[in-house]
Parts: structure tokens; C-alpha cells; sequence
């Protein structure tokens, strides 16, 4: 039951909730739609005006489109499953110990550094003169970087390892929700009793039920990684790059003809993120029935504590990693003179800071109001759904729920060009509103489910009490039900923020190049020389998540420390009751 | 004033919970109604207020000093809620909370005045500018019935308000509330599992299939 609307939730109002619901799927679904007239050689806009199989005669011979195709699929898959494969061997080996809480504590903070800033990150510690390499150059007597592709390497390991290390601590966040909402202790006791493994236990009988929990997060990490723009940029295969990459190429090139073949290999990627997903379900059914008879077996299982330390360390060392790129970043742009072999800077220098700072002040603040309007309108709309939504009729609900994840499920890359192709048609390509609504496409959805659980546990009688007493729904909406949600709103206003700062695509294809956020510029520097520029850009997107989240966090505080202040003054009416 | 119950049935998908109940409580009245759990106690006390969910139906009027208020949205009835948590607003003082039970159009005088004489009925005075955490069950559940009060309702529901006090406390408050029932002249209902609750005339429910009979 919601707030405004009284017990008689209102027929207009479920109209409401089910049109914002609708909004977001349908303009992806649209994205498809335009997408698709493109790639047959329809589109007035540039010129060409009757249908043809041109564009995907000349995809099919581009040279090397197979190699791109297999190293695409080979990346998103594999980083999918290690990253499937972290969170699982973090389960099981730190459940119960420090490192779960203290991975609790350090999550948040580290989902809030946009994808592209990771890579950077990543880029300084791998690169052949990066630290890594320091740190090595001194056992093995390096005079000079060592002559290795270990960035933007032909087979995308490089890349690999940064979607890992952005994507096994996303999973793990899910996969703490699954196990905080699945009587695990239970079941492992239950296991233990019967002589297996806590490992054994956790595999048999907790894992089945966690991940069909968080079998929907996986597939977005699948989408995402076979997709991914920015971070493939930075750190990916150059020469050929992974197919969106070279998408956004064709995209971008002067002659009109290749927006064409865009079009057509923006239909092929989606094919290939069909087929990632069509194999994952394979591998899960395979496994499932080969696991099967393993499941049941008896096996008990030896205590390993070898392994279960190897486990550990593996996570930790991934944390320290991912910490790694945010101290190398923050070196870099202090750093003035860091010739290779040395581990630190050998002069230090706030000059980058002084002159190259007031560069970033303009892309700073178009980031800033990008994201700060696309989280405040998600939240409005998220609120004005939750408040509205047919919570008497669950399977619609979930049809709702399910909706939103759409925009997560399929590739950036292929209804962005789509959504492109109709503001250009309609010259609405380049504004403000039309870039601050391709951002809500992602940004919405976080919203939402970051609200929803939040507006669940609400206790609608504090709803119902406060209107009995006034008389006035909105009174008691904006009086009792907003300041008791306060943290969680803040919450998803940083995540809010945060999915906003990392967008990439959106930016780029809504804004017609008008647009220059921290993250467009920094992808674009990625490729030049300048690390000092590059790190302070990274450093600046790693920052305003972060200084966000923290606020949201300081929220209950501050009330607190306000709350001490109010009742510090009853103290006289308080003490007769203890005074004998 | 009086609350007026005229053939009143309620049910959820695939079963009925009452049939036909009639019931006139007359001012300063509390009549008890017991029975096990699940015949719509709970639920015909959210029915009468407009706090129920949307998957009950019912049908049937309830009249409020005479005026049906059967179609009318709950914060247009005039109904106090009290249930056993005393749903005191957590982010406000106490005289927050019991200051957005009185009815605009006061001056702020009137309402300070007006506060602290609830404060005082409650034998509460000087709280005024705790924080419900700060106070003990008895103080907030005197300060949430205090609350319900000032919004000058013109009936009262009272759905186990005394089940989580423990025996001392319940003695208390329970004479607290039907002392104050009298003295403002008010109707009330009240749902209760303990036969020590009950002051005045008791109404048994039972389940589904016997409760028209």
C-alpha cells in the first residue's frame, strides 16, 4: 500500500507506475528497432534510402571479423567465469572469518570506481614500465621495461583481469544478499553433522540454493563483458580490436557509408552476446547433471586447510590489487619525475595538480550535473513506481522488476547506436536532456532495486498511523515516510551518481561529442602519453563516487549527532525517576 | 458520538472471515472483542479505520456519529489506531510526534499548551524533547496513546495494545486507557487474546462457518 494514494489504490495511479516501468524497456527495445533499419541500408537521415544487404556483404568481409568475433566471446566468457569462480572460492573460504566482514566494509567503495578508472588503474600497474614490472626490475636486473605486450595484448588477458577485478567484487556484494537471505549456517551445521567438509558443505548444500539468487547478476556481468566499450579502449586488443570497439569505430568514422556497417555489427554483437548466454545455459545444464551424481555421491571430503588459505590469499591479494590502483593512480598524479626502474617518484610535484587542474573543471561539472540530475530524476521516478506499483498483485510485480533489467541484459553498444540513429532523425542528438535520458536508461534500474528493498521493509502502519492522526497523506509521506527512508535515499543517490560518472557510451552517443565528462576525456587520454593528465582524470572519477557514498554514510551520523544534542535537554525531567 | 457497525462482511481470496456483524458501541464505551487467531479481529479493526489491504472485500457500512464513512479514504474518517508497537515516528521528539497528531490552525501557543497537557495526563512531563529510543515501553505507550488522542478522533480502535507491557505496566495503562475512553466520551473497540483486558461487554468471534450462526 503506498503512502500518497489511500487504501484504495487508484486506477491512475497503476497506470503511473506501469508507464514509468514501460518508459526505459521500451526506448531500449525502440534502440533495437532503429538499429535494424540501419543494417539493411535504410537511413533518410544520412542519405541512404533504399534497403540492401550491403552492409552486412561488407561486414561479413571485413578481414579478421572472425578473430575479433572468438577473442570477443573468449574474453566476456572467461572473465565471467573467474569472476563466477572468485566469488565462489571466496565463499566458501572466508564465510565466517574477518575478511567476510571486512570485504563487507570495503565493497561498496570499491563498486563506486567507474570501470574505465579501474582500467587506468590497471594500465599503470601491468604496463610493461608500470609498477609491477618496478617492482620485478630490481630482482631481475631490468635496465629498461621489458619488451612484452602485457597490456592491450592480442588474446585480452590484460582486459580480463580488469573486468575480474571489477566484476567477482559486484558478484560478491550479490552473493552476500543470497546468503544473508539462505539459511546457511544451518545447512553447513546440517552438512558437518553428517561428516562433510565446511568446504564440502558449502558446495553441496548452500551454493544450490545461493546461486540461483544471483544467477541474474551473473548474466549482467556476462552482457556487460562481452560488451564492454571503454574498458576494452583503454586496456584491450589494439590491432584488431574486440568487435565493439571497432563497432564504435565504424561509428565514428567521417565516411557516412560505415554508419551503416556499424549498424550491421552492432546486430552482429548482439548475436554474440545471445550466443555467450545461449553456452553459459549449456555449461549450467552440463554441469548440472554431470554434478549431479557428485552431489550425492558421499564423498566427505578431507580437511584441506592448505587450500583453504590458498582460497583466502587469492582474495585478498585481488582486494590489495584493486586498492593497488587507486595508490598508483593517486602516485601518478604527484608524481614529477618517475623514470622506470625506480619504484617512487624520484621528484615529486603538485604542478599537475596547479596546471593541468583547471582543465578538468569544466568536465567536472558537466559530469557533476549530468549525474547528480539523471540520480535525482531515477530516485523520483523510482519512488513514484514503488508507491504506486500493484503490491497486492506479485506476478506483476516481478514482470515490472524484470523489465528493468533489460537494459542490462542485452549490449550497450547495440541499442545505443539504435537510440542514436532516432535522435539523429529527429535532430535531438547532442542536447542535454536527450544525454541525461540515455544515462537514466542505466541508472534507473539501480535506483529502483536499490530502493525497492528498502520501501518492502517499511512498516506501512507508521504510513497508516500518521494519516489517521493528520488527516493529510502528503503531510505524512513527506513528515513520517521520507525521513524514515533518509538513508536509503541517500544511499542510492550516491549509486545513483556513481552508475551516472561511469557511463561512457551514453555520454558519447546521445551528446553528439558536445558532451565531455571525466570519463569521455579519460578514455580519450588513455591512448595518449600524458600519464600525469590521465591519472588525475582517473583519480577525479575514482573521487566523486566515493565522496558521494561517503556522505550517504555520514547521513544516520549527522542525525545522531543531532538527535544527542535534542535529548541532552530533558535531563532535568528525567532524573527524579532514578533519584530515590 | 458513536460507532456504528451495520451487517459487516469481510473476506480474503477463497474464504470469509465474518458474516453479517452488527455491532453499536456507544461513547465512552469499550466493548472487547476475543476470539482465535485468524477470524478477522485484526482485519475488521483495519476495516473500519481503511487500513486494510486491498486483496480483503468486504461489505457493509460503518457509521461514525451517524455519518457513514464506509467509502471514505482512512485519513477522512476520524478513526484512532492503536496497535501493541507504539509506532512512536523514530526521527522525532516526542513533542514532534505528538505535535503532528493536532490539527492545524492552532496557534503555536495553543499547541504547547496542548502538548504538555498531554504530556502531563501522561504523567510524562518534561519528555517532551526525548527521542522515543530514549524512553521505556510504558512511557512510549502512553505517549503514543497521548498521540492518538490530540487528533481528537472520533472512535478508537485498539487492536492488543497491551500484549507486549509486561503484567505491572498492563495493570497501568490498561486503567490509563478506559479512564480515558470515559472521560472523553469516546467509542471503542478493542482486540484483545487476554480476558484480563476486557472492561465492559465482550464480544467472542469464532472461526470461519460458525461466526453467522
Amino acid at each position: 500500500m503506498s503512502a500518497v494514494s489511500n487504501h484504495n489504490q487508484s486506477k491512475p495511479g497503476y497506470t503511473l507506475a506501469y508507464s514509468i516501468a514501460l518508459i526505459f524497456p521500451a526506448i531500449t527495445i525502440a534502440g533495437f528497432a532503429g538499429v535494424s533499419l540501419p543494417a539493411f541500408g535504410w537511413f533518410p537521415a544520412l542519405g541512404f534510402e533504399s534497403f540492401s544487404l550491403t552492409p552486412w556483404q561488407t561486414l561479413m568481409t571485413t578481414p579478421g571479423l572472425w578473430e575479433m568475433v572468438l577473442t570477443t566471446l573468449f574474453v566476456g566468457l572467461t572473465a565471467t567465469a573467474l569472476s563466477l569462480l572468485l566469488t565462489c572460492i571466496f565463499a566458501i573460504s572466508c564465510w565466517q572469518t574477518r575478511i567476510w566482514s571486512i570485504t563487507s566494509k570495503a565493497l561498496a567503495p570499491l563498486l563506486a570506481i567507474p570501470h574505465s578508472a579501474l582500467a587506468i588503474g590497471v594500465l599503470f600497474l601491468l604496463a610493461p614500465s608500470g609498477l609491477f614490472s618496478r617492482l620485478l626490475a630490481g630482482p631481475l636486473d631490468w635496465a629498461r621495461p621489458p619488451d612484452v605486450l602485457s597490456v592491450n595484448d592480442p588474446l585480452g588477458l590484460s582486459l580480463i583481469v580488469t573486468l575480474v577485478l571489477k566484476e567477482a567484487p559486484f558478484l560478491c556484494l550479490m552473493l552476500m544478499s543470497a546468503v544473508s537471505q539462505t539459511p546457511v549456517r544451518r545447512l553447513v551445521l546440517a552438512g558437518r553433522s553428517l561428516g562433510y567438509t565446511t568446504a564440502q558443505s558449502w558446495l553441496k548444500l548452500a551454493w544450490p540454493q545461493i546461486y540461483p539468487k544471483i544467477r541474474l547478476p551473473v548474466f549482467i556481468v556476462l552482457a556487460f563483458s562481452l560488451s564492454v566499450v571503454d574498458v576494452s579502449l583503454i586496456i584491450g586488443p589494439n590491432l584488431p580490436p574486440l568487435l565493439p570497439v571497432q563497432v564504435l569505430f565504424w561509428q565514428q568514422d567521417p565516411e557516412a557509408s560505415l554508419y551503416l556497417l556499424a549498424a550491421a555489427g552492432s546486430l552482429l554483437l548482439l548475436g554474440i552476446v545471445l550466443t555467450g548466454a545461449g553456452m553459459w545455459l549449456g555449461a549450467e545444464a552440463a554441469l548440472k547433471r554431470y554434478l549431479r551424481t557428485w552431489m550425492t555421491a558421499g564423498y566427505r571430503g578431507h580437511r584441506n586447510p592448505v587450500l583453504v588459505h590458498a582460497g583466502r590469499s587469492t582474495w585478498i591479494v585481488m582486494l590489495f590489487m584493486a586498492l593497488a590502483t587507486l595508490v598508483v593512480v593517486s602516485l601518478w598524479t604527484v608524481a614529477w619525475r618517475w623514470r622506470f626502474p625506480n619504484i617512487l617518484p624520484s621528484v615529486w610535484s603538485l604542478k599537475s595538480w596547479l596546471d593541468d587542474f583547471p582543465r578538468l573543471i569544466d568536465p567536472l561539472m558537466t559530469t557533476l550535473v549530468i549525474a547528480f540530475a539523471s540520480a535525482v530524476i531515477g530516485i523520483v521516478l523510482s519512488v513514484m513506481c514503488l508507491e504506486f506499483r500493484p503490491t497486492h498483485k506479485p506476478w506483476k510485480m516481478r514482470l515490472m522488476t524484470a523489465f528493468f533489467y533489460l537494459p542490462l541484459l542485452l549490449p550497450q553498444m547495440t541499442f545505443l547506436l539504435g537510440i542514436q540513429a532516432f535522435l539523429v532523425s529527429f535532430h535531438w542528438d547532442g542536447t542535454l536532456t536527450a544525454v541525461i535520458a540515455c544515462h537514466l536508461l542505466f541508472v534507473f534500474p539501480y535506483c529502483y532495486l536499490s530502493l525497492a528493498g528498502s520501501w518492502e521493509q517499511y512498516d506501512q502502519r507508521y504510513s497508516h498511523v500518521g494519516k489517521l492522526l493528520c488527516g493529510c497523506p502528503w503531510k505524512t509521506f513527506w513528515q513520517v515516510k521520507i525521513p524514515i527512508l533518509l538513508t536509503p535515499l541517500m544511499t542510492t543517490l550516491a549509486l545513483g551518481i556513481a552508475v551516472s560518472t561511469a557511463l561512457y557510451l551514453p555520454t558519447l552517443m546521445a551528446g553528439a561529442g558536445r558532451f565531455e565528462t571525466l570519463t569521455t576525456e579519460a578514455v580519450a587520454l588513455a591512448t595518449g602519453g600524458n600519464r600525469r593528465l590521465l591519472a588525475l582524470y582517473a583519480l577525479m572519477q575514482m573521487l566523486i563516487p566515493m565522496l558521494f557514498f561517503a556522505l550517504a554514510l555520514l547521513t544516520p551520523k549527522w542525525s545522531q549527532l543531532k538527535h544527542r544534542k535534542d535529548s541532552s535537554v530533558p535531563a532535568s525531567g528525567r532524573t527524579p525517576l532514578y533519584e530515590p | 458520538m458513536s460507532l456504528e457497525l451495520n451487517n459487516i462482511t469481510l473476506a480474503v481470496p477463497g474464504r470469509t472471515l465474518l458474516h453479517q456483524f452488527s455491532l453499536t458501541v456507544p461513547p465512552g464505551e469499550t466493548v472487547s472483542l476475543m476470539g482465535p487467531s485468524g477470524c478477522g479481529k485484526s482485519i475488521l479493526l483495519s476495516y473500519i479505520s481503511g487500513a486494510h489491504h486491498p486483496h480483503v472485500t468486504g461489505a457493509g457500512r460503518v457509521l461514525i456519529n451517524g455519518e457513514d464513512v464506509t467509502d471514505k479514504p482512512m485519513e477522512k474518517r476520524r478513526v484512532g489506531l492503536q496497535f501493541q508497537d507504539d509506532l512512536l515516528f523514530p526521527h522525532m521528539t516526542v513533542n514532534g510526534n505528538l505535535a503532528f497528531a493536532l490539527h492545524p490552525g492552532l496557534s503555536a501557543k495553543e499547541r504547547q499548551w496542548r502538548i504538555d497537557d498531554a504530556l502531563s495526563a501522561a504523567d510524562l512531563s518534561g519528555y517532551g524533547n526525548m527521542r522515543p529510543e530514549n524512553l521505556s515501553g510504558g512511557q512510549r505507550a502512553r505517549i503514543s496513546l497521548m498521540r492518538t488522542l490530540l487528533a481528537e478522533p472520533a472512535a478508537l480502535l485498539l487492536d492488543e495494545p497491551f500484549s507486549r507491557l509486561d503484567a505491572h505496566l498492563r495493570q497501568q495503562i490498561r486503567t490509563f486507557v478506559f479512564d480515558t475512553v470515559r472521560e472523553k466520551h469516546i467509542p471503542a473497540l478493542l482486540v484483545t487474546h487476554d480476558e484480563q483486558d476486557c472492561n465492559g461487554r465482550v464480544i467472542e468471534l469464532v472461526k470461519e462457518g460458525v461466526a453467522h450462526d
